[in-house]
């Protein structure tokens, strides 16, 4: 027997009550045929519809690379060059975006990585030394690829123990970026850029910059514009940035991040200890730069503040050239980087590469198109070279071939800025990027934020520069120490087992 | 009639089959990778090379990580909103229950931040904390010192004032008295606690040093006004900053519909019989709502304590880029190491596990935290379980 | 009496109109920021002083009088107290439309010569591929078009430089038959470098609407391919999740069996584990499955990428790179169980005893009485479901690694480059992605707010 219908309690109830479960009825059976009906038509298209793709006959790589939208293009581009040249092999391009290494450590576990991969210098050392990446240098001896045609310094820095582990196909550098009309209003002249004058006569300093004259320059250059009795325009800008801003102050002044074989950090010599305390002065002595408490610098902040003509002058690499391209009015220009009182110049030049998997089925495949990256066509052919071509007109980065890195498709003339080429005649002095063990784990936990405190905090940061210096230096040497140490176990298990392609998963 | 025993088995059975999909999922997708990562909790993996026994040397590790109980103490912290918003969920609830036109209008609305992705969310705030040009940031000089005091002072209140509770509680508890404190009785300690630390902040700026609020030292130490640094940078600003993010969020967001389908389900006959007997509106509140909606303030309850746990992972990721974790870099008295104050433990977690690659001792980690919110929803279920209404 | 209590009423409303009205308006501020943004033309996003032209989508513009007429021009340096600047405007201009007819690939160039009356005509050659370069030509000379010469804007756009100045044309498509070119613009004297005295260079701040935006973040990450897998997985995932929560939900409210609570503990307890950890035990077990399950039965099938009528790739059947792996740790969930189970606990027990003297199963209990009457928290599960799901990040983009099976949030973080964000794009992209969900929940908000009401079946 059913169950009795719900019995209405008041007049409303009655009135609508009973329509409205009658109406929700007919709407709910119907709601059920339209889904019967649609799982059937999905189900008749799922049968019938889906094939597998016939085999192409072709070898398939697969490439990672982190990009954002705006350089996934000339990727693309090169991959169509790419199979043009080589009409048997496919290239699969896969982009990951912010989480890309999370993404290539989670496929490496489960062996399923791709067959190349984009790495940068921190990284590389971690996969190399576990086995993870492929030694290219064999690959390079067989096929003479001549390496002199590329910046070594950057190339080098893939190289662990002597041998090459990535192929550098573009690196990004650093300059003085400085505001022309800045500079313009204020009568000063321009930061020299110390080679040849390009046409359109500019205005340069007479001799090559020092701190000194980057101080000067800076004090006149620092100003409140409109009379509110608030500073609002700094001369300089300082990012707490080790790679972009304090790694060339260190250099400049004769010291260095790493000792040559890249073994210990040495970021307590009187040289590292008075840069980064140069570069404190700037901000809280001096005052020529604005503190955290005076500027917006959450990252967002910085390259703001420069692009809207709040600040003169400062250290920024090659790849924002691109965006403050982009904008309406910013008249800007870039400069070489001052030397140390002592004469000294550096800056680091840090690069980007494509590794191969150790565990890739179509190492041949994959290697010729690392080559072509390169721009080598064929064994050791660079005449052509069309992915560093289009790496050049996209501005993603400095593209590592020197004969295109210095011709007209990348040192336009006719584009901003008046003066790349000082990114390039930088690279004589440029340092790498200290391809070290533990990194990523000593730099984003102790120095970095070492180096953070003592510009942000400055007299307030409980310590002299020194202290801070010495103490991240001596934290960091124990990371380095303990992972060399793991490193030696792990080799000595590998000469135990024999000789084998590696721990890899 | 069937047997009774019978009739359990088969009861028992049905209950299987009711549970099977679910449980297969559980099963497959959870419990396996559950026991994997307490495996990994034992063990030091780098994700590329194979794993290796360690014993108990990533708890020992945990223990002694300085890091990580600040992190804690930043997760703890920002869980303190979890009562604003809740209430504040339940009085938009309660507004949009009325008959009033344009509901779905104002539904919408406020729903939107729950429905954007989290990417754009985030990138708006720190566009809008921003110093230069943010619309809140360029606000933030402009306040009376007092109004930052009282921001900057709130979490530290929050966290104490549920202190407060949870120790009344005890007590109570270990008394065997089932009595219930006046809500005032909470209240009024924590308020008392925010107005001194206010006072304290304006004493400071005044000259005099209060020995209650180290950071407020270091504020008034600086040139300008307060809070200059801006939102996300001032080492006591920063979480006030995100609590109000949250809450921002927490506005019109998926509590805020549970309340609604709640209050729903109220029949209106009992308002109407209470109307009757002549009740108040906080009567009516107090004694027909407040009880109905146990069921559903208790669920929200316990899973916004877990799922606070494990917050913050968003915006550390986003708005600092994935990169060390640095924002807002304070010093604090009780390590000469620098430490971030908005960073969680979801997001070391995941720093421990993808960039440092020690993923055994994330997983070691996110088993004590585990165990953490597992104690914790214990407590929850125990106490607030006896109090629903069904 | 009544009329009293009519405007009291009136005036309660009133009020709370009011309130909701500016609660409202702080709230949708920020977004209202993010419309502003997505139409802001994509030069830096820069601040200004004036509130009017942070919040107008507007852009800087410098330019001189040449000619009569105004060009716009980029700033150079100073020299001798005179300003330097070169031209970049292209002026308005229709396309006129340029098609090349077929021919086998490479090494060739395409060479057509204009004519007096202003056409481009072909000339003998046929070719599709050209090479980059520009040349100078005499006019009614045949000039080589470039190909893929890039400029600052358009990848692929290209310039032909000609006596006089610069046109601009554009690759608009390529097929087997054809390159279809069209002419964009052109102007006298694009290019040059002018020295100007600084009086006469003026700059200006003037409103734009890019609505380009919005196509532009479309085809940037293709987006419609991104919605339709969005919606799908959050359709299905829902479907899934509502029902086998339910399930579970009522099992655990009303069914008694041995080692219920424990195993609703556990279930929440798997709430309680940060998925950093969790991801990578899953993971590997979508990558060895496929490969596992082939070797065992001896197939290809569960490896092989698959295609929809050859055209619409559909990824894997299962394993890595799958609709599967994106739909099924979805499927379950401890919260929804958790949820369905509380408002199942608050349904009057009397309805089940009821039905179950009438002869209803278990099953037809769950089925004809407690699923009709949970109407509101299941179409609340739904919603939240569908919610999470399409805001879901950290797992699809783990998951995926064709193009063509990313959702929506995966394809906005593409957006976020290695050193800046693409602000404009990724907010024009966001809005999108929000129009689908406010959408459902319009439409969702008749089911979980109109409520059964339960006190129909008292007395």
């Amino acid at each position: 027997m059913a169950p009795e219908p719900p019995v209405p309690t008041t007049d409303r109830e009655a009135a609508l009550g009973r329509s409205r479960t009658e109406v929700l009825a007919e709407a709910l059976s119907a709601a059920k045929v339209g889904a019967a009906l649609l799982i059937f038509v999905a189900v008749v298209i799922v049968l019938f519809g889906v094939s597998q793709k016939p085999p192409s006959g072709r070898t398939l790589i697969r490439y990672c690379q982190w990009s954002g939208v705006r350089h996934q293009p000339v990727v693309w581009e090169i991959k169509k060059a790419f199979e043009r040249e080589n009409p048997d092999i496919e290239v699969k391009l896969e982009f990951y975006s912010r989480a890309y290494w999370q993404k290539l450590y989670t496929m490496i576990a489960a062996g399923v990585a791709p067959d190349v991969w984009y790495v940068s210098c921190p990284y590389m050392i971690d996969l190399a030394r576990q086995g993870s990446l492929e030694d290219m240098t064999p690959l390079i001896e067989r096929d003479g690829v001549d390496m002199d045609r590329y910046y070594r310094v950057v190339s080098d820095s893939f190289k662990w123990r002597g041998r090459q582990f990535a192929m550098s196909m573009q690196f990004g550098a650093i300059a003085l970026y400085y505001n022309r009309d800045l500079f313009d209003r204020a009568g000063l002249a321009y930061p020299n850029t110390k080679w040849s004058d390009v046409e359109g006569a500019r205005r340069m300093a007479p001799r090559p910059w020092k701190w000194a004259d980057l101080l000067a320059a800076a004090r006149t250059l620092t100003k409140d514009t409109d009379g509110d009795g608030i500073v609002d325009q700094f001369g300089f800008l300082v990012t707490p940035s080790a790679e972009t801003c304090v790694s060339a102050f260190v250099y400049e002044n004769g010291g260095a991040f790493m000792d040559e074989k890249r073994e210990r950090v040495t970021l307590d010599t009187d040289e590292a200890v008075g840069a980064v305390q140069f570069v404190q002065d700037l901000r809280w002595k001096h005052k020529v730069a604005p503190t955290p408490e005076s500027a917006g610098t959450q990252g967002l902040g910085a390259v703001d503040l420069f692009e809207t003509g709040r600040i003169a002058m400062t250290y920024d690499g090659s790849w924002q050239m691109d965006y403050y391209n982009r904008s309406g009015s910013l008249n800007y220009d870039v400069a070489a980087l001052p030397s140390g009182p002592g004469g000294h110049r550096g800056m680091v030049a840090n690069g980007l590469a494509n590794g191969l998997n150790a565990a890739s089925k179509h190492k041949e495949a994959a290697w010729k198109w690392i080559k072509f990256y390169a721009g080598i066509s064929g064994a050791n052919d660079t005449s052509k070279a069309d992915a560093q071509m289009l790496l050049a007109k996209m501005k993603r980065g400095i593209p590592i071939l020197k004969s295109v890195a210095c011709s007209e498709a990348f040192l336009n003339p006719k584009a901003e800025p008046q003066h790349e080429h000082v990114f390039l005649d930088q690279m004589v002095e440029a340092r790498d990027m200290w391809p070290a063990y533990g990194w990523n784990e000593w730099m984003g936990e102790k120095v970095g934020p070492e180096i953070n405190i003592l510009l942000n905090r400055g007299p307030q940061a409980g310590r002299t520069v020194r202290e801070g210096m010495e103490k991240a230096t001596r934290e960091s040497n124990a990371i380095i120490d303990r992972i060399r140490a793991e490193q030696e176990l792990l080799d000595r298990a590998r000469a135990g087992a024999g000789a084998g392609a590696g721990g890899g998963d | 009639m069937v047997p009774r025993t019978k009739r359990r088995l088969r009861e028992a059975l049905t209950a299987y089959c009711f549970i099977l999909p679910n449980f297969l999922g559980f099963l497959i997708f959870t419990s396996g990778p559950v026991v994997a990562s307490l495996c990994l909790a034992f063990a030091d993996w780098d994700i590329i090379t194979p794993a290796k026994f360690a014993g108990i040397d990533n708890f020992r590790k945990l223990v002694a990580d300085v890091k990580f109980w600040k992190y804690l103490w930043n997760t703890a912290f920002l869980m303190c909103r979890i009562p604003i918003s809740m209430a504040v969920s339940l009085g938009m609830a309660m507004v949009l229950n009325q008959k009033l036109k344009a509901r779905t209008v104002f539904r919408t609305v406020f729903f939107l931040p729950s429905i954007t992705a989290g990417i754009a969310v985030y990138i708006l705030w720190g566009r809008l904390f921003n110093k230069d040009f943010g619309l809140l940031g360029r606000l933030l000089p402009s306040f009376p010192v007092w109004i930052i005091a009282a921001l900057e002072a709130l979490p530290i209140c929050l966290f104490l004032a549920l202190v407060v509770f949870m120790l009344s509680k005890l007590v109570l508890w270990a008394a065997r008295s089932t009595r219930d404190l006046p809500l005032g009785y909470y209240l009024l300690p924590a308020l008392g606690f925010w107005g001194l630390m206010v006072l304290s902040v304006v004493l400071t700026r005044v000259g005099l040093v209060s020995p209650f609020v180290p950071g407020a030292v270091s504020i008034a130490s600086l040139e300008g006004t307060a809070g200059t640094s801006g939102w996300l940078n001032d080492p006591w600003l920063a979480k006030p900053s995100l609590m109000m993010m949250g809450l921002w969020g927490a506005l019109g967001g998926f509590n805020m519909i549970l309340y609604l389908a709640a209050l729903q389900n109220i029949a209106p006959e009992l308002y109407e019989a209470a109307e009757i007997d002549g009740a108040s509106r906080w009567q009516k509140f107090r004694n027909i709502t407040w009880p109905l909606l146990t069921p559903t303030t208790f669920f929200i309850f316990v899973t916004s304590c877990i799922g606070g746990f494990q917050g913050g992972f968003e915006s550390a990721y986003i708005m600092t880029g994935g990169g060390p974790p640095a924002t807002g870099a304070a010093w604090t008295p009780w390590a000469g190491e620098t430490i971030a104050e908005t960073t969680t433990i979801s997001y070391y977690i995941f720093n421990n596990a993808y960039v440092y690659l020690k993923m055994g001792y994330a997983a070691s980690m996110a088993w004590f935290l585990f165990l953490l919110v597992f104690g914790v929803t214990m407590v929850n279920w125990r106490y607030g379980g006896k109090r629903v209404v069904y | 009496m009544s009329v009293e209590s009519e405007r009291a009423r009136k005036l309660i409303h009133g009020f709370w109109y009011v309130f909701l009205v500016l609660v409202g308006v702080t709230m949708v501020i920020p977004f209202l920021w993010m419309v502003s943004a997505s139409f802001k033309p994509q030069a830096v996003m820069k601040v200004h002083d004036s509130t009017y032209r942070n919040w107008m989508p507007g852009e800087d513009v410098t330019w001189v009088e040449l000619d009569g007429e105004p060009v716009r021009v980029k700033k150079l340096g100073t020299k001798e107290s005179r300003l330097g600047v070169r031209v970049v405007q292209t002026g308005p201009r229709d396309g006129m439309k340029v098609k090349l007819p077929p021919g086998e690939v490479i090494e060739e160039d395409v060479q057509f010569s204009r004519t007096p009356a202003g056409e481009w005509r072909l000339s003998e050659k046929e070719a599709v591929r050209v090479r980059l370069f520009r040349t100078r030509s005499a006019a009614g000379e045949p000039v080589t078009l470039p190909g893929h010469a890039l400029t600052e804007e358009s990848f692929l756009a290209a310039f032909l430089e000609e006596p006089g100045g610069w046109t601009r044309v554009q690759e608009q498509r390529r097929d087997t038959f054809s390159i279809e070119w069209r002419v964009i613009d052109r102007h006298p004297r694009f290019g040059e470098e002018i020295l100007l005295p600084p009086e006469e260079v003026h700059e200006e701040w003037r409103e734009k609407i890019a609505f380009s935006n919005y196509t532009k973040a479309w085809n940037a990450v293709s987006l419609g391919r991104g919605y339709l897998n969005s919606i799908v997985i959050a359709l299905i995932v829902t479907l899934g999740q509502v029902f086998t929560s339910s399930l579970a939900a009522y099992a655990f409210a009303r069914l008694n069996f041995r080692g219920r609570d424990m195993l609703f503990f556990g279930y929440l307890a798997t709430m309680m584990i940060p998925g950093a950890v969790t991801m990578i035990p899953v993971y590997v077990l979508f990558a060895k499955g496929p490969a596992t399950l082939d070797a065992l039965m001896s197939t290809n099938v569960f490896t092989a990428d698959l295609y929809l009528f050859k055209w619409l790739q559909i990824g894997k059947p299962l394993g890595i790179d799958s609709y599967m792996a994106l739909m099924l740790p979805g499927l379950f969930s401890a919260y929804g169980t958790f949820m369905l189970r509380q408002f199942f606990m608050s349904i009057p027990k009397e309805l089940e005893d009821a039905a179950r003297i009438d002869g209803c199963s278990t099953f037809g209990i769950y089925w004809n009485v407690i699923l009709p009457l949970s109407k509101p928290a299941l179409a609340t599960l739904a919603i939240f479901t569908f919610i999470g799901n399409w805001k879901s990040f950290m797992w699809p983009l783990i998951v995926c690694q064709s193009s063509s099976l990313r959702t929506l949030p995966v394809m906005l973080s593409y957006f976020q480059g290695e050193y800046n964000t693409e602000y404009q794009l990724l907010m024009a992209g966001s809005m999108m992605a929000l129009l689908p969900v406010i959408v459902i929940f319009i439409l969702g908000q008749r089911y979980f707010v109109s409520g059964i009401r339960l006190g129909a079946l008292k007395g």
